[in-house]
């Protein structure tokens, strides 16, 4: 694993929408929290897991 | 402390301390880091590498992973109150009828009677929230994508067919219920909501053609009550 650059903006990016929603839950930060935020956590986590994997592999750990 | 405050406090420190860990992640080149110099935290002595990478995990999977779950029970737990309801504008006709004491439509007797104290819309609207079933949260979130991108028409009106259930689970064995010979006739009717209770009962909210923008009553129906 070398960095997490994208990875961390992106989760930035997802926490101030969800801190926006959790404060001043509208319509449209729920919109945001839910088709914006979720899934570029997800896709962060996801981004993560393969990353974790691929080190383990290249040493040999899996 | 309400459960409300309680979500926002703890939102906002999950979200806040999320930011600064993956701040401080941004930059990290984890190859470079040494295996050999340690770190301590606390009573516990880890290497450089193994330190960032456990608080790498913690802000790139654990704290996304609480406010992920906190911020889903705020959404399902907040569609109980009607203030939620009533933050979308397309709502309000129905709301604002429904707390006008000189309305008669179904739910504003309910409401102006205290038959449903609190959370009237979540009440007789029960499929959303946690103890929904998963239909009914697939159709929040259309509802969610549909207004936030404006994909909707007004007036608005109910996708497939009101489970009479949301009615039968406060009246049913109820003796003012039992005690209608009609209700009985009708069981099975009711039972399978293939009956409407709205057939004798009147209607739950402002009829269609008032809710139409640019009508007489619609402009009154968007007022909000005093």
């Amino acid at each position: 694993m070398s960095e997490l650059r994208w990875e961390a903006w992106a989760a930035i990016l997802a926490f101030i929408i969800t801190l926006g929603y959790t404060l001043y839950p509208g319509p449209y930060l729920t919109g945001a929290f839910t088709f914006i935020a979720q899934p570029l956590f997800a896709l962060t986590i996801l981004s993560y897991a393969q990353k974790v994997w691929r080190d383990l592999q290249s040493r040999k750990v899996l | 402390m309400e459960t409300v405050t309680l979500v926002r406090v703890l939102g906002t420190v999950i979200c806040f301390t999320g930011m600064a860990l993956c701040w401080y992640m941004r930059r990290t080149r984890f190859n470079a880091l040494s295996s050999e110099k340690e770190v301590s935290v606390a009573n516990v002595r880890l290497t450089q590498s193994a330190f960032w990478k456990l608080l790498a995990f913690v802000g790139i999977v654990l704290v996304p992973l609480a406010a992920i779950g906190l911020a889903n029970y705020h959404t399902l737990e907040g569609t109980h109150k009607v203030s939620a309801c009533a933050s979308c504008h397309i709502m309000r006709p129905m709301v604002n009828d429904m707390q006008k004491a000189a309305s008669n439509t179904l739910a504003a007797r309910h409401f102006k009677n205290h038959w449903i104290p609190q959370n009237q819309c979540y009440e007789c609207h029960s499929d959303y929230g946690l103890n929904g079933n998963l239909q009914a949260k697939m159709e929040g979130y259309r509802h969610l994508a549909r207004y936030t991108t404006r994909t909707y028409q007004e007036p608005i009106k109910i996708r497939g067919h009101f489970n009479n259930e949301n009615c039968l689970k406060c009246h049913q064995g109820m003796p003012l219920f039992e005690a209608v010979k009609s209700h009985q006739s009708v069981r099975v009717l009711l039972d399978q909501s293939s009956m409407s209770c709205l057939n004798c009962h009147g209607q739950a909210h402002p009829s269609r053609a008032q809710r139409t923008p640019g009508s007489a009553d619609y402009t009154k129906l968007m007022e909000a009550v005093r």
